[in-house]
């Protein structure tokens, strides 16, 4: 097993092979890909990318990587999808409440992908408006998975288990004898469980991070579309081929308290 | 960049419209026309190369337009990856096709730099050569002396704490006697990983781990030691003149001879003492450099740095406004860029950190010497001094013995 703290928490990876040793450079390059996208994605670091581009976008668009314009073009359908119950710009909303520093309590902060443009053809991105702010904490573990995942394939792992902070993980193949990789999903007894087997899990639930406002413990699953925290407390599973995909859905489900008809058919709900 | 070294530039910059003129197919590059991106070409494109190509996408007025890489997974992978950009298989193919592009970065394999840096510096290119410059003072000499009597272009070696705003200001501090005497350095590199990496093509395992091929690999001392060193080297505007070193392999023993672990001791002709301690065993710390004085010592993180100051030291006027950070049992005041704009928009606090990377700044200072037209931040020939420091140290560990560093080696010629 194989550990990298990135992302606000700790990434482990499980790889079963005859020769270990032979695949721990692709185990550790899959871990260094992590490292890499916490780099530019984590906004609490002035120097990633996400921070440049919190500070430099609306004032021109900044030309990324295709991979870094997937993730965001992938952020935007689903944004659409999820009727704006998933959305990035959360950022100056997590400011306000307190989860990140420098927030100003007294205003609502400025929130909506409708201020984002994304150019297709040029691969840039550019904010219409002053004071948005991208967050990617709901997809950003997820995404790093995946890249990871890519990592380990074309480095010929064919049996292994990833997660992030026990609420993003991927299987590749399952273990020998087995039907798939069991997973505890958590919540009151008796405890669910699923199997994965080449796919992707992603756990959100209200109970995780919170602050006090107003006497008041909140969630940090926030609604984009009233920035409000989401009240009742629950717990969203979601499988499917993309960690990143569930990672995002995993949220807006969480904030919907239902399935949209834009939810992807090739992924499955849990409700725990 | 040395008197002489700035000198040198100078004097070659000044038949520059000649130089132009006898190579009309590129670009006039006195200075990059408002409105027109400054192109670049990426020579290697591994980890290192697509880092730099994020960096390079930061900055307005810049186009990657080619990349070049042996490999053809690497050479796919970023080609795909990157808008608008070209890729070529072959280091002089992109030379010799793109004349449009003026600027050449070369972050291929250390031991690789010198015939791509030389081709690029014979074709009249602005060349921006990763440190170590080389893996053997022959090499690092070559491409210094290819760039002699070349006019009107940058040649920057990359050694990065010279571009760095933190390094900057405590170089101020450290030249206005804050520190006072000198009393010892200490610098480290500690990371806890294989450094062996996965070939991105089928039997390309040894090309992939170079690093740990003791044919081209300078080890832990010239490929992570070179930018700390320069670091001293700048500070103290002196090279050390001798190294001692150990080091073996303590906790990756997978048949490699290359030490995961090292400690060396660089001694200045004033007997100050550089300790440096590098391992793949172990992340504690990570990397940081240290320089302690009979006033205050100064510790700096590449994205932070603080001054701990001695009782006894003297107060000076500003340091009633400095913001300062408890660090383990000691209280440090944080060097912060441009503190005094800050302080006065009661804005101190968001200086902490630097909103780029290291690598940022020092391409940032390549493009501006290019727009400019003015000395590179660290010259090849800087370059070359932190990399025959680096070789000797390796060599110190490898053979146990003390290495001398005579003056002379730290010449081109």
């Amino acid at each position: 097993m194989l550990a990298v703290a990135a992302m606000g928490t700790r990434f482990e990876l499980v790889l079963v092979a005859e020769e270990p040793e032979r695949f721990r450079p692709v185990a550790e390059a899959a871990l260094d890909e992590i490292e890499v996208w916490h780099q530019r994605l984590t906004r609490f670091e002035p120097g990633s990318l996400v921070s440049f581009i919190n500070r430099t976008a609306a004032t021109r668009p900044i030309p990324l990587d295709r991979e870094t314009y997937d993730l965001f073009a992938c952020c935007q359908e689903v944004w659409r999808a999820s009727e704006g119950a998933f959305d990035i710009t959360i950022g100056s909303a997590m400011e306000r409440l307190g989860f990140h520093d420098r927030g100003d309590a007294s205003e609502l902060g400025t929130v909506g992908m409708a201020h984002v443009e994304l150019d297709p053809d040029d691969v840039t991105i550019r904010f219409c408006r002053d004071g948005l702010s991208l967050d990617l904490g709901a997809v950003g573990k997820g995404h790093a998975v995946d890249c990871a995942v890519g990592v380990l394939r074309g480095g010929g792992v064919n049996t292994a288990l990833l997660h992030g902070g026990t609420s993003s993980a991927a299987a590749i193949g399952r273990p020998p004898g087995s039907e798939g990789w069991r997973v505890a999903l958590g919540g009151e007894r008796p405890v669910r469980t699923a199997t994965l087997h080449d796919n992707c899990l992603s756990v959100s639930r209200t109970s995780g991070r919170t602050v006090v406002i107003a006497d008041r413990t909140v969630s940090h699953i926030i609604d984009p579309r009233d920035q409000a925290p989401v009240g009742t407390t629950r717990s969203v599973a979601v499988i499917g081929p993309s960690a990143r995909l569930c990672d995002a859905w995993s949220t807006a489900l969480l904030v919907l308290d239902g399935v949209p008809p834009g939810f992807p058919a090739e992924y499955e709900v849990v409700l725990i | 960049m040395t008197d002489t070294d700035r000198r040198a530039f100078l004097v070659h910059t000044a038949g520059t419209m000649a130089a132009i003129a006898l190579i009309p197919e590129l670009e006039p590059l006195r200075r990059v026309r408002p409105g027109l991106a400054l192109k670049v070409g990426v020579v290697g494109v591994g980890r290192h190369g697509r880092a730099i190509i994020s960096e390079l996408q930061k900055m307005e007025g810049v186009e990657v337009a080619a990349v070049c890489d042996t490999s053809p997974t690497h050479l796919v992978n970023v080609a795909s990856k990157t808008p608008g950009v070209e890729g070529f298989a072959d280091h002089r193919a992109l030379l010799e096709k793109r004349k449009d592009i003026p600027a050449i970065v070369v972050a291929t394999p250390s031991h690789l730099h010198r015939a791509i840096a030389v081709d690029a510096i014979d074709a009249n290119r602005h060349v921006y050569c990763e440190a170590p410059l080389a893996t053997t003072i022959d090499d690092c000499r070559a491409i210094v002396r290819a760039a002699e009597g070349v006019r009107g272009r940058v040649h920057q070696a990359g050694l990065y704490a010279r571009s760095n705003p933190i390094y900057q200001l405590a170089h101020a501090f450290f030249k206005s006697d804050a520190v006072r005497e000198l009393v010892s350095m200490y610098a480290q590199f500690h990371r806890k990983t294989s450094w062996r990496f996965p070939a991105a093509d089928l039997g390309k395992e040894r090309e992939a781990n170079w690093r740990l091929d003791p044919a081209v690999s300078l080890g832990l001392a010239g490929e992570v030691g070179t930018g700390q060193f320069d670091l001293f080297h700048w500070f103290r505007g002196s090279y050390p003149t001798r190294v001692r070193g150990s080091g073996g392999v303590r906790v990756h023993t997978d048949g490699r001879t290359v030490a995961d672990t090292i400690h060396a001791t660089l001694t200045w002709p004033d007997r100050v003492e550089l300790g440096y301690s590098a391992t793949l065993g172990n992340s504690y710390g990570g990397q940081y450099e240290l320089m302690h004085g009979s006033n205050a010592a100064i510790k700096l993180t590449w994205t932070h740095g603080w001054m701990f100051k001695e009782a006894d030291a003297p107060t000076q006027g500003w340091e009633v406004y400095a913001n300062r950070q408890q660090i383990g049992n000691e209280e440090g005041i944080t060097l912060i860029v441009d503190a005094t704009k800050l302080a006065a928009q009661g804005k101190l606090k968001e200086g902490l950190g630097l909103p780029y990377t290291s690598l940022y700044y020092a391409l940032a200072d390549f493009v501006k010497s290019i727009e400019d037209l003015k000395p590179p931040i660290t010259s090849l020939a800087e370059g070359m001094r932190a990399t025959v420091v680096s070789v000797l140290t390796h060599r110190a560990i490898a053979s146990g013995t003390e290495q001398a560093i005579p003056a002379d080696l730290l010449q081109a010629t």
